[in-house]
């Protein structure tokens, strides 16, 4: 019977079999890594826009009288939140697939993940990266785009008690004229249990979410007006411009 | 180099003769062929022949993949752990079912066993040694694999997680159940 050993080094031979080169090895072990690096930095990303969400629109989830979904769907960040998710489980499955990633358990590289995340996130959105990130993918991400307009959409809805928009000119006392996302003009009048937090909502071009009814044609009673943030792109080009730089369709 | 000189290698030196000598890969195939013989047929009683596709299909594959070899594990730990896929990957291809093993098992293992799952020591061993594989038999192979590493192959926890490519916590979890399961199994 043939020795076995010989029988490999006759395979070997006849097949011409030749040990794979060794770039070949450390390739795919750049490229994963590579990968894993990519995908932390992408969550690192998505959780500064996170924070930055949470900062200019977080209050909208204790705003009253409006319904949860609602409120929900334009506060929560959870576009971000899905990308956040998605790419920290791209990131364990690349470090699991490193040389020595399976020595780790799964508890400390998701915490240890999470806790990365938080932190480069944290300093992104700390030097004002996030906003920038967060126009960028507006601009460059149809979905994105889609989404994040339909979220705008959501606060225009004046029979509904919600309006949105640019004040134009005016003051809370004599009321104010207001243009909202969607291009239309709208006088604003201040309801006798008005509630309002922002002093400073009231300067032109600045953007505020009002809680109230309509009592006129493109005529509304507030009885509640907080601010509204939001990127850059949503601000008139200039002042005394007509409209704003972006209308929502 | 000769044979002998080549015997007298340590096994991550012939690994980098290897790429250059064909004699010093041989070497290495009579070093471990009867190891590896041993511990394909502990985790899954295959027949001879299947064995020996196994190790033709592992050695062929330690071949070609010499240069991944990462001298910071031990060179029985990969070779282990290529053998270990193979086998698994064969077990799920064939879809063995093991209604019986042969290991044979030596009084230091025995007593080993005995030891580490409170067995009564005082039972004849012959009938401990069938009651043992006929435990091993039972067990899913997860828990088969790492009590045939740890007190067959005598392999420590780190070797266990490097042939396994399992954390050391999941290592000593799986040891612990598999502990447990054969207990159950054990009714003497």
């Amino acid at each position: 019977m043939e020795d076995l050993s010989q029988k490999i080094i006759n395979i070997i031979k006849d097949k011409k079999i030749k040990p794979k080169s060794r770039w070949q090895f450390l390739l795919r072990d750049y490229f994963v890594w590579f990968l894993f690096t990519i995908s932390v930095v992408i969550g690192a990303l998505a959780t500064s826009v996170v924070l930055f969400m949470i900062k200019t629109q977080g209050h909208l989830l204790i705003l009253p009288n409006l319904g949860l979904i609602r409120k929900l769907s334009v506060a929560l960040p959870y576009f971000w939140l899905i990308i956040l998710i998605i790419f920290m489980a791209v990131a364990y499955y690349n470090f699991k697939h490193t040389k020595t990633g399976y020595r780790y358990n799964t508890c400390l590289i998701v915490v240890l993940s999470i806790v990365f995340s938080l932190a480069l996130g944290a300093l992104i959105f700390i030097f004002g990266m996030a906003e920038k990130f967060e126009e960028l993918t507006y601009n460059h991400l149809p979905i994105y785009h889609n989404l994040s307009d339909h979220r705008i959409r959501m606060l225009i809805r004046p029979h509904e008690g919600i309006l949105a928009g640019w004040v134009v000119e005016g003051s809370v006392s004599e009321g104010f004229n207001l243009l909202d996302f969607s291009g239309e003009d709208w006088l604003v009048k201040c309801s006798q249990a008005f509630d309002s937090v922002c002093c400073d909502c009231f300067t032109p071009d600045s953007k505020v979410v009002i809680l109230g009814e309509v009592v006129a044609e493109k005529e509304f009673q507030a009885q509640l007006i907080r601010p509204f943030y939001g990127r850059k792109s949503l601000m008139p080009m200039m002042k005394g411009n007509l409209g704003p730089s972006r209308i929502i369709k | 180099m000769d044979l002998k000189e080549l015997s007298g290698q340590t096994d991550e030196e012939l690994t980098q003769l290897s790429l250059e000598s064909q004699n010093a890969f041989a070497v290495l195939v009579k070093r471990y062929q009867s190891r590896l013989t041993a511990f394909i047929m502990k985790i899954s009683n295959f027949t001879q022949a299947e064995i020996d596709d196994i190790l033709q299909e592992v050695f062929i594959k330690v071949y070609h993949n010499l240069n991944s070899f990462d001298s910071q594990l031990k060179f029985s730990s990969w070779i282990y752990r290529i053998t270990r896929n193979q086998t698994i990957n064969h077990y799920r291809k064939t879809k063995t079912k093991i209604n019986q093993l042969t290991i044979y098992i030596n009084d230091e293992v025995l007593n080993n066993l005995a030891d580490d799952f409170d067995l009564n020591n005082s039972i004849d061993k012959k009938l401990l040694r069938l009651k043992i594989n006929q435990a091993l038999a039972k067990l899913d192979i997860k828990y088969r694999e790492v009590l045939v590493l740890r007190f067959f192959e005598g392999k420590d926890y780190k070797e266990i997680s490097d042939i396994l490519k399992k954390p050391k916590g999941t290592i000593a979890t799986l040891i612990n159940r598999a502990k447990k399961n054969i207990k159950k199994f054990l009714v003497i």
